[in-house]
């Protein structure tokens, strides 16, 4: 493949060639299969930074294709299936016959959710369950970005990463390791330990957690309230995350104030 | 073939643990829902995908592992996005009569989306793997931002000094791609 091969796909790709030029080079994509190949990852590319999916309908087969293969037609497989859509039928089932209204609400949330996303405004968040609310007022920003300042912190900053990229049991091991070997350690590795027991469904744990940062002398000490709150909405804890943000709103300087009023109306 | 360690919420997923089936459909199917509504789909059709999307990532899971580099919920919400995606794409060639439509088995479906999403994945790691100034380059010449402010954004003399760099960084994400290990499995037709 040489260089003005490529250009000639990016031109065609962008739409530049003339009229003749496209006909010829289409000719060619008909006759060349390295210059076909080349073009369709191309494309590929220049959709996947467009967000959009080029779609690959004949893959070669591999020995890995082979054992998707196999494994469709297991029994093992059917059985996965089928508790899958059990298990669908019980959670979107049982929706339907508590909360009868829940799926034009669910509707006013999605829309509402896809506004606020766009908008970054914060809008009535009325008729929301804890988990949704949960998501909305939830964001990792509210959680300190750390820089490494001292061996020591070592694990504490690459904690704070493992958690931000979603790996929450590395998270909870280098966070621990940290907080076990360092004199008096800092109170962000309690809040960060607290939302990875949280995420990893370990709630009186991240509450333990939240409960030091909030006891401590540190400025942010208010944090621990705010991610009480919100860990005891992941909880669908209802009364007691109400309970908390009654708290927050005693004191005007508390972290979240604001917010805290605003979920609080929500719930 | 080496199996990749499983992501403890895919491990949950595997063992069928009420604590993920909580997480997914309290938190991830509204927005899936939401996605699908807003891209001209129907409850069922975002009923369909999360179904879909969740027996994926099992299969997966028993065959080689599934790694994820980013938060559980943004991974199977993406799985969902791609899924959708390729759903729509069938119906607009059907719609389009270009191709004769073959009819493909279910079977054939699921391998070809595990194929399609585990490459979309690799696509997707690979950009990340690319310096910042090139990712930052690409992304603006794939979004049509013109050669003139591309030069003043990145400080480049000429627009010839631009296209220069854009083509090389074009040309070393292909190589990143083609030469991963993994590509020989997902290789289109």
């Amino acid at each position: 493949m040489t260089d003005q091969d490529i250009q000639q796909i990016d031109k065609y790709l962008n739409g530049e060639l003339s009229a003749k030029d496209s006909a010829t080079f289409e000719l060619r994509l008909k006759q060349e299969d390295n210059l076909a190949k080349e073009f369709k990852l191309q494309r590929e590319i220049k959709a996947h930074f467009q967000n959009e999916l080029v779609e690959t309908e004949h893959f070669e087969e591999s020995n890995y294709s082979k054992e998707l293969r196999d494994f469709y037609n297991t029994d093992e497989a059917k059985q996965f299936k089928k508790k899958i859509a059990e298990r669908h039928h019980n959670f979107v089932g049982n929706e339907k016959q508590t909360q009868p209204k829940s799926r034009n609400y669910l509707l006013i949330a999605a829309a509402i959710t896809v506004l606020i996303i766009s908008t970054l405004f914060i809008f009535n968040t009325q008729d929301k369950n804890p988990t949704q609310l949960y998501v909305e007022y939830y964001t990792a920003e509210d959680l300190p970005s750390l820089v490494q300042r001292g061996d020591n912190q070592d694990n504490l900053v690459k904690g704070t990463i493992a958690f931000k990229e979603g790996d929450f049991i590395k998270a909870e091991t280098l966070l621990k390791s940290y907080i076990e070997t360092t004199d008096s350690p800092s109170m962000n590795a309690f809040l960060y330990l607290g939302m990875v027991k949280a995420e990893l469904g370990n709630y009186d744990s991240a509450m333990l957690n939240f409960d030091k940062v909030l006891t401590s002398n540190s400025l942010d000490a208010s944090k621990g309230l705010w991610f009480k709150a919100l860990t005891l909405l992941k909880k669908a804890d209802i009364v007691e995350a109400k309970e908390v943000l009654k708290v927050i709103l005693k004191d005007e300087n508390n972290f979240n104030y604001e917010k805290a009023k605003e979920l609080l109306k929500a719930l | 073939m080496k199996k990749i360690t499983n992501h403890p919420q895919i491990q949950q997923l595997l063992d069928g643990e009420q604590q993920v089936f909580e997480l997914l459909y309290n938190s991830i199917l509204p927005k899936v829902t939401a996605f699908v509504k807003n891209n001209r789909g129907q409850q069922e059709d975002a009923d369909e995908v999360f179904q879909k999307a969740l027996f994926q990532l099992i299969a997966r899971a028993k065959i080689k592992g599934v790694q994820i580099n980013s938060a559980f919920e943004a991974y199977v919400f993406t799985v969902c996005k791609n899924l959708w995606r390729k759903e729509l794409n069938n119906r607009k060639r059907e719609v389009r009569n270009e191709t004769i439509m073959e009819l493909k088995g279910a079977e054939d479906e699921f391998v070809t989306e595990i194929l399609s999403q585990e490459r979309w994945e690799l696509f997707q790691e690979k950009i990340l793997e690319l310096s910042e100034n090139c990712r930052a380059l690409l992304k603006d010449y794939f979004s049509k931002v013109s050669y003139k402010v591309i030069i003043e954004k990145f400080n480049y003399s000429s627009e010839n000094v631009a296209f220069q760099r854009i083509f090389k960084c074009k040309k070393k994400l292909t190589s990143l791609i083609t030469s991963d290990s993994r590509y020989k499995d997902l290789t289109s037709l």
